[in-house]
This record gives structure tokens, C-alpha cells and sequence, in this order.
């Protein structure tokens, strides 16, 4: 019995005489079966998320608290005063979030015109100084405010020593055909009181359905297709650098004359495509 | 032997210094999907057309080893498309 299982571990993944020396997992036929492994897994999820909306979450731990303490931290740690969270500025936000999903669009501006600026009138907060920061699809608050810190634009607005009140809004919903999570972030510094003229503002009326919920309510995904995704690259990858490391020790060992690729070649790629990887999968900011 | 051994060495930096450039790319493309998918197809062909020119090189290109370099080519493409798209 052992020696039954060591001979098909021999087989499957080292070299040997029952696999013409070079491991059964490493053969072109075995290749062929991963790469249809990885499309019919990555066709599965696509087809499900576009059928079936309702089974596949998106989970995200994103809230208004953590992103509100964490960017007052980062103006802190610049000698900068905190910002209030202003309730005017948080109704602008979750206005415009929604608004990006019932127009589904990705922009400052939407495919009306709509700018951001007719988001905080509208809701009544005057401001002399105002901007708008963006996000979607990441995981966590840190992931957001780090995104944002990392781009210089993004970090300005967070840093601007004129702004005094923050808005936010976190949102889930569908945005061209995926679920994720939008992250709204709208500034502003009020215009003193003694300034306001008294104007009739046309009023702007939102008759949005809202199509999502607030991601403060954490939604419970049944299958989480990224993760999932990306663990299988992972494994797949991390799977062929053992196979073909142990592949390199035996060649190392018996430099045996084989018609078939370097191993060593396909070691560095594979372990770049894991490098590569580290990048991939992170939010989107505007 | 020698100039065997400077032969692989100097091909083998060629594709390190290759595909440090494709992290490079991907790092600074991260929160950019189809960027990166674009960078994934450029480095699956690059890597393929790097097997080939290294093996007509070395003098033992045969159609096998044509095939065993396009499909992990293949392979990368569906693995960083997995790792890519949300």
C-alpha cells in the first residue's frame, strides 16, 4: 500500500520512469487541464453574477466611522485640524452613490452633467471651498484611505487646510453588471453666514429608487467570486513552482537529456505572475 | 561549457530583468484592470517568443517544446485574468 502511493507520488509529481521523466502534473496534457480548470471556473462566476445577482456577495468592510477616523488621522499626522462630518455633505454623497447606480456610471461628472458641485447645493450646504474623492471595489477602509493617500490629487483634497466638514457615503450595488462597493467622499469649508444672500435655488428633486444598501449593513456573501478567483490562480501558480522545483532538483541531481522547456525558465515566470499578482485585485479610485 | 553556462545566464537575466519590468507595469496599473489584463497578454507573448528565441538558439526547438511554451503562456493569461477582475 505504500509503496503503492509512493510510486503515484513518484508518478504525479517527480520525475521517474513511469512518467518518461518529467512529472505527470508538469505533462502538456495536465497544463491543458489546468487552463480549463481556471476558464470553466472564471466562466461559471461570470455566468452566475450576470443570472443570479442575489448569489454571489461582494463583502466589504468599509464604514463611514473608520474611513472619518482614519482620514482625520492622516490630517493629524500633517498638523491639519480635523474634519466634521457634516450631514448635508453625507446626504450629497449617498445622493451621488446612488446616482452612479441608477445612471450606472464611473465619473465625477455623470452622462447628464450632473457635477458634484449640484450635489452639495442641493443639499443645502453652501461652501466656498468643496471636492470629491471616489472609490470602488475595495475590501476595507485602510485599502480606501491608502489608495486615496497614494495618489496626489486624491491626498490633496484629504490634506486641504481650507476644507472643514467631510461627507461620506458607502454604498453597495450593481455598477455595469458587478457588485461592489462605491465610496463617495465629498469636502467642503461653509461660506460664513453674514455671506448668504438669500436666493430661491431651483430645488432639485431625486426620485432615485435606491439600488443599494448601506455596506454598513455587511452583506454575507453565499460565494465570494473574487476570492475565489484569485485563490485558484494562487494555488495553481504556487502549485507549478513546487512541481517544477522538485523537477530542477532532479536535473540538478542527474542532468538526464530531455526534449522539453527549462525548468528554471518557467520558475522565474511563474514567480513573477505571483509578484504581478500582489497588485491585482485592489479598488479603483477617480 | 563555459560559454554554454554565459550562454543560459545571460538569457536567464535578460527574462529577470524582463519580468521585473512587468511588475513594475503592474504595480503602477493596480486599480486599473484592463490595464493590467493588456500587461498579462504582453508578457504571456513575450515570454513565449523569449522560450522560442532561446531554444532556436540553443538548437533544440522542436514542435514539443513549441507547444509546452504556448500553453504556459495560455495558462499565465487565465491565472492573472483570475487575480485581475473582480
Amino acid at each position: 500500500m505504500v509503496k503503492e502511493v509512493k510510486i503515484l507520488l513518484h508518478h504525479y509529481f517527480y520525475p521517474h520512469q513511469s512518467n518518461n521523466y518529467r512529472a505527470k502534473s508538469l505533462h502538456h496534457s495536465s497544463i491543458v487541464f489546468y487552463i480549463i480548470l481556471l476558464f470553466a471556473f472564471q466562466l461559471f462566476f461570470g455566468q452566475v453574477e450576470h443570472l443570479h445577482r442575489g448569489v454571489l456577495g461582494y463583502a466589504t468592510d468599509i464604514s463611514v466611522e473608520n474611513l472619518l477616523s482614519l482620514i482625520n488621522e492622516k490630517r493629524k499626522e500633517n498638523n491639519l485640524p480635523p474634519l466634521a462630518l457634516s450631514a448635508e455633505l453625507s446626504e450629497a454623497a449617498t445622493k451621488k452613490a446612488t446616482d452612479m447606480f441608477v445612471k450606472n456610471y464611473w465619473a465625477h461628472v455623470s452622462p447628464t452633467g450632473t457635477t458634484p458641485w449640484e450635489f452639495i447645493s442641493s443639499s443645502g450646504y453652501r461652501y466656498v471651498y468643496a471636492g470629491e474623492n471616489l472609490a470602488k471595489d475595495f475590501n476595507t477602509s485602510s485599502e480606501v484611505v491608502s489608495a486615496w493617500m497614494n495618489s496626489p490629487t486624491h491626498r490633496a483634497n484629504i490634506l486641504k487646510p481650507e476644507y472643514a466638514d467631510i461627507g461620506l457615503a458607502v454604498v453597495n450595488g450593481h455598477l455595469n453588471g458587478g457588485e461592489t462597493t462605491l465610496v463617495v467622499e465629498h469636502f467642503g469649508s461653509k461660506m460664513a453666514a453674514k455671506d448668504f444672500i438669500k436666493e430661491t435655488d431651483e430645488q432639485i428633486t431625486y426620485n432615485y429608487q435606491i439600488s443599494g444598501t448601506s455596506a454598513q449593513q455587511k452583506i454575507i456573501p453565499l460565494l465570494n467570486s473574487v476570492a475565489w478567483s484569485k485563490t485558484l490562480s494562487l494555488t495553481v501558480t504556487e502549485f507549478l513552482l513546487i512541481v517544477l522545483f522538485l523537477d530542477s532538483l532532479y536535473i540538478w541531481r542527474n542532468r538526464p537529456v530531455r526534449l522539453i522547456g527549462h525548468s528554471l525558465s518557467h520558475i522565474i515566470f511563474l514567480a513573477a505572475l505571483l509578484g504581478a499578482m500582489g497588485a491585482t485585485g485592489v479598488g479603483v479610485i477617480l | 561549457m563555459i560559454k554554454e553556462t554565459h550562454f543560459h545566464l545571460f538569457h536567464q537575466l535578460l527574462l529577470i530583468v524582463l519580468l521585473g519590468f512587468v511588475i513594475i507595469l503592474f504595480f503602477s496599473f493596480a486599480g486599473n484592470p484592463d490595464m493590467q489584463f493588456k500587461v498579462a497578454i504582453g508578457t504571456s507573448l513575450t515570454y513565449f517568443v523569449w522560450g522560442l528565441s532561446h531554444h532556436a538558439l540553443e538548437g533544440d526547438l522542436h514542435p514539443k517544446i513549441v507547444v509546452e511554451y504556448l500553453l504556459i503562456a495560455l495558462l499565465a493569461i487565465f491565472v492573472l485574468k483570475g487575480a485581475i477582475y473582480k
